[in-house]
């Protein structure tokens, strides 16, 4: 069985320019939505607390969110899927009580609530939280671009960089326009598809650098092209294989995991994107000639 | 890539994949719910027969439970099938037999015995999959009451007391003191304990000793008090039987705390983050008009009464090593025992002196000011007793408000006041059907990606598939047994990054396979074709690998908690996987290409 015959010929080089004008336009769409709808922040990086109550029976959604209203104005219910399981929310409070109160008032009115998930966080730990994200992010991609840069090539390096820089700006941009919540676990998930959608591209480079070598007569855009359709075959079948895996904790993984698996699922996705059609196209933008050439085979020492 | 068709590799991983087996198999048999019961009064462990009795005697409370013996073989426990079940029962005997038994939670080890022929056990799971409470506490370094260095320095006097280096006369310098000893050999040796301890820098000078308290940077200070708060919070955990929970310090000011399977969660946060305690003053003046001395202190009783006490306590609470509350004719009261020493000759003296006056008992507790938002400690007077003779050894105190109030002094007393004042700014709870409920999904979600990739490669590339899918199975195995290793905590995230782990493992050799099916298409034989394939995709797949690594040791260092753990078996699984999927599938390759008589039909061309 094969997918892809070995001559796939797509002359990816060739539209370039539409693709790159894609990627920009999908960019600045989802800095947009980021900065216009804002992304849904989850209870580790905004503070307070949040609780998670099942009941045995169905209840009236309106009447339960009445009923707890009178603790604290300021929460919010949410279901889970259906009536007997809900999340309550209360923004960061003075009171230290409010668990306690709100446990009250739920087993008075009622008797078959049970809290299976109770979460409190100070506002500061959120504040910290989140600070400590960004420099993780931050941190991953300069590491990244170091590596890429001494291993191949400061083009390659940077080029990868900014394909890499594309996938966060678009899943984020994806999870404040369909309004997911943004957790610490969706946060590790936007850094592993930083590291995924690296080795795809890293996949992509290694070929073009062996086909420096062994084509010394073609020219940059062709080696290119040839680059990408020789690994086509095996970037989508790794991102589909990837991404069955993935949808498995998407769909049966349960509620905790949901932002993970929903950055990953997204991520995946886009990142396969850029590995085709941003990381090798934008090297060559960037300057990547036959020249390099020379200077990568000194750098690598590898001579096949 | 170097290889050789030599039994020394089949060995290797033959035993490696034994090995494996049995630390993922023992992982089937996860600890059970069982409840010790002890006698009341002899405070023993209730016999199997005597067991069997209150299980026979309630059917439906003990519906397929069993007796068995613990690992030791000391005692026998009742063993449950889930923990509700095992809660409902606890209840149960607490109530109906209250009299003369008590019976307490545990879990323990229901795996195979055989397994223990490998040491392996099951791995330990993390709260969000056996229910629990977690804790971060910040701890509150500026509101320390802690003594300062210059404080410090009299501690240390102290200390030379004990050592028997008596010290014949000492004198006031700045910022520290000067003592004079009988010789300059005592002289050495005081400033050697001296230099051992924190704080106090100690020059010997013939037979006199200067001790000048060492200015401390705020980090040093930081991390003193830190040091304290763990050790008192480990202290109070255990009092409370919480053996299993495990306590962290996390960055300069933060502690983490897990507590599994807990279920009294009000009393576990009012006891570890409970700033009480007690000292004991001799009253002064009873009139709140009229003080004695200039230093006195004015405080109230409960009922609202003002005394002056004299400043300088006679006793603390840090001197009282044993406390216990009873109750005497339905009152709550607390047994106080001294530990002798210094503290006890101290507090006999200060009581001998003031025979006839009233020794005023004061509790301490740190509340939230409403107005200031800032913490205080507000001291009331519990009870006032007349000094009838000088106190030594044990006695008691009364006044407290409850017979809880009263258990909680105790335990508080026994385990020493906090160092500092702590705020719990992160807490989650889990319930246990929840934990149970995450587990079935993080299982379910490995089967089902598990499954999808094992088809898809089985299909797409035939033997060479099945060959991969060994390898994907081989890594499992390796990961588990790892993490095992390493003493890791499961959780729902480290579930997450094995179900990662699977996709990218594979990506490995569908690399290897892409490649073996190119030389394939452009006339490599066989055996070259395959030998080219792993040569050259080894280099891809080394350069892949890495980026990943290096994003989840970013991951590992600046996560917390749960990140930690996904990316600590993601770390785990990038390693195993370049073992499983490079070189397993390599030498299962090998031991089968002489036999494959149509190459491109093996591999699905």
């Amino acid at each position: 069985m094969e997918f892809f015959s070995h001559q796939t010929n797509i002359p990816f080089m060739s539209f370039r320019n539409k693709t790159f004008i894609l990627s920009l336009v999908v960019m600045i769409l989802s800095l947009v939505s980021i900065f216009v709808n804002g992304i849904h922040m989850g209870l580790e990086f905004t503070g307070g607390t949040q609780m998670e109550i099942n009941f045995t029976q169905a209840h009236d959604l309106a009447e339960i969110r009445e009923n707890l209203a009178k603790v604290s104005p300021n929460m919010t219910i949410q279901s889970l899927g259906g009536s007997k399981n809900l999340l309550l929310r209360v923004p960061n409070d003075d009171r230290k009580d409010l668990q306690q109160a709100m446990e009250a008032e739920l087993t008075k009115k009622y008797p078959d609530a049970q809290l299976s998930q109770v979460e409190i966080i100070g506002p500061q730990v959120g504040h910290e939280l989140l600070l400590n994200g960004l420099n993780a992010i931050i941190f991953a991609l300069l590491l990244t671009m170091l590596y890429i840069a001494v291993r191949f090539e400061y083009r390659f390096g940077i080029a990868a960089i900014v394909a890499l820089l594309h996938d966060p700006i678009i899943t984020l941009g994806i999870f404040s326009c369909l309004g997911i919540e943004f957790d610490l676990i969706s946060l590790a998930g936007v850094l592993t598809v930083l590291g995924y959608s690296l080795n795809d591209t890293i996949v992509v480079y290694d070929r073009i650098r062996e086909n420096f070598n062994l084509h010394p007569n073609k020219t940059t855009e062709t080696i290119v092209d040839l680059s990408i359709n020789e690994t086509l075959s095996r970037t989508i079948i790794t991102s589909m294989l990837t991404l069955l895996a993935v949808l498995a904790l998407l769909f049966f993984g349960g509620e905790s995991l949901f932002g993970f698996s929903a950055a990953l699922t997204i991520g995946i996705i886009v990142g396969t994107y850029s590995s085709i059609y941003v990381a090798g196209a934008l090297a060559v933008v960037l300057g990547l000639k036959k020249q390099s050439r020379d200077q990568l085979t000194i750098i690598t020492g590898e001579s096949t | 890539m170097y290889y050789a068709r030599t039994y020394a590799h089949y060995v290797f991983l033959i035993v490696t994949a034994i090995i494996g087996a049995a630390y993922t198999t023992v992982n089937f048999y996860p600890d059970a719910p069982v409840l010790s019961v002890i006698e009341k009064t002899s405070e023993k462990s209730v016999s199997t027969e005597q067991l069997n009795t209150i299980i026979s005697d309630n059917p439906i409370q003990f519906k397929n439970t069993k007796v068995v013996p613990t690992p030791d073989n000391q005692q026998a426990v009742i063993m449950f099938k889930s923990v509700d079940q095992q809660m409902q029962a606890r209840d149960f005997i607490n109530s109906v037999y209250a009299k003369t038994l008590s019976a307490s939670p545990n879990l323990q080890a229901n795996y195979p015995s055989w397994l223990k022929f490998f040491g392996a056990t099951p791995m330990k799971l993390g709260l969000d999959l056996r229910g629990g409470v977690h804790l971060t506490l910040n701890v509150d370094v500026e509101s320390s009451t802690l003594a300062s260095g210059q404080d410090n320095a009299q501690d240390l006097i102290k200390k030379i007391h004990n050592q028997e280096l008596d010290y014949d006369r000492a004198t006031k310098i700045n910022n520290g003191v000067s003592l004079t000893f009988e010789n300059a050999d005592k002289a050495i040796a005081a400033a050697n304990v001296i230099n051992k301890q924190r704080f106090a820098k100690a020059t010997a000078q013939g037979s006199k000793v200067d001790i000048i308290a060492e200015a401390q940077s705020m980090s040093d200070k930081q991390e003193y008090i830190m040091q304290r708060t763990l050790e008192s919070i480990h202290k109070r955990v255990n009092e409370l039987g919480l053996s299993e929970a495990v306590i962290q310090k996390q960055g300069s000011r933060h502690i983490n705390i897990d507590l599994p399977g807990i279920q009294d969660m009000q009393r576990a946060k009012a006891i570890i983050g409970n700033t009480a305690t007690l000292s004991f003053h001799i009253v002064s003046s009873y009139d709140p008009n009229n003080k004695n001395s200039a230093d006195d202190i004015l405080l109230n009783t409960k009922d609202g009464h003002a005394l002056w006490l004299e400043k300088d306590a006679i006793l603390n609470g840090d001197s009282i090593t044993f406390a216990v509350a009873t109750s005497d004719q339905g009152r709550p009261i607390i047994q106080i025992q001294l530990n002798g020493g210094s503290a006890e000759e101290g507090f006999y003296a200060a009581t001998a002196e003031n025979t006839g006056k009233s020794l005023a008992i004061v509790y301490h507790e740190t509340i939230n000011n409403a107005e200031t938002k800032k913490k205080q400690v507000q001291k009331t007077i519990l009870s006032f007793p007349r000094i009838k003779q000088p106190l030594r050894g044990s006695f008691i105190i009364e006044g407290m408000r409850s017979f809880e109030e009263a258990e909680t002094l105790a335990l508080l007393l026994r385990s020493g006041s906090l160092a500092a004042p702590i705020d719990i700014v992160h807490e989650t709870t889990v319930g246990p059907s929840l934990g149970e409920d995450n587990i079935q999904k993080g299982v379910f979600s490995i089967a089902v990606g598990l499954g999808v990739v094992v088809v898809f490669m089985t299909v797409y590339y035939r033997l060479f598939g099945i060959i991969a899918n060994l390898g994907l199975l081989y890594n499992l195995v390796l990961i588990v047994t790892c993490l095992s290793l390493l003493d890791a905590t499961m959780s729902l995230p480290a579930m997450a990054a094995i179900v990662l782990t699977v996709g990218m493992a594979v990506d490995a050799n569908v690399l290897i396979n892409e490649r073996i099916r190119e030389e394939l298409r452009s006339g490599t034989p066989t055996m070259s074709a395959i030998a080219y394939g792993y040569d050259k995709a080894f280099a891809t797949i080394l350069d892949a690998n890495i980026t990943t690594f290096i994003v989840s040791i970013v991951l590992y260092g600046l996560g917390s908690g749960m990140i930690k753990g996904f990316a600590i078996t993601l770390i785990i699984g990038l390693i195993c996987s370049m073992l499983s999927s490079v070189y397993a599938t390599r030498i299962m390759t090998g031991a089968v290409q002489h036999r494959i008589s149509n190459v491109n039909a093996a591999i699905g061309i």
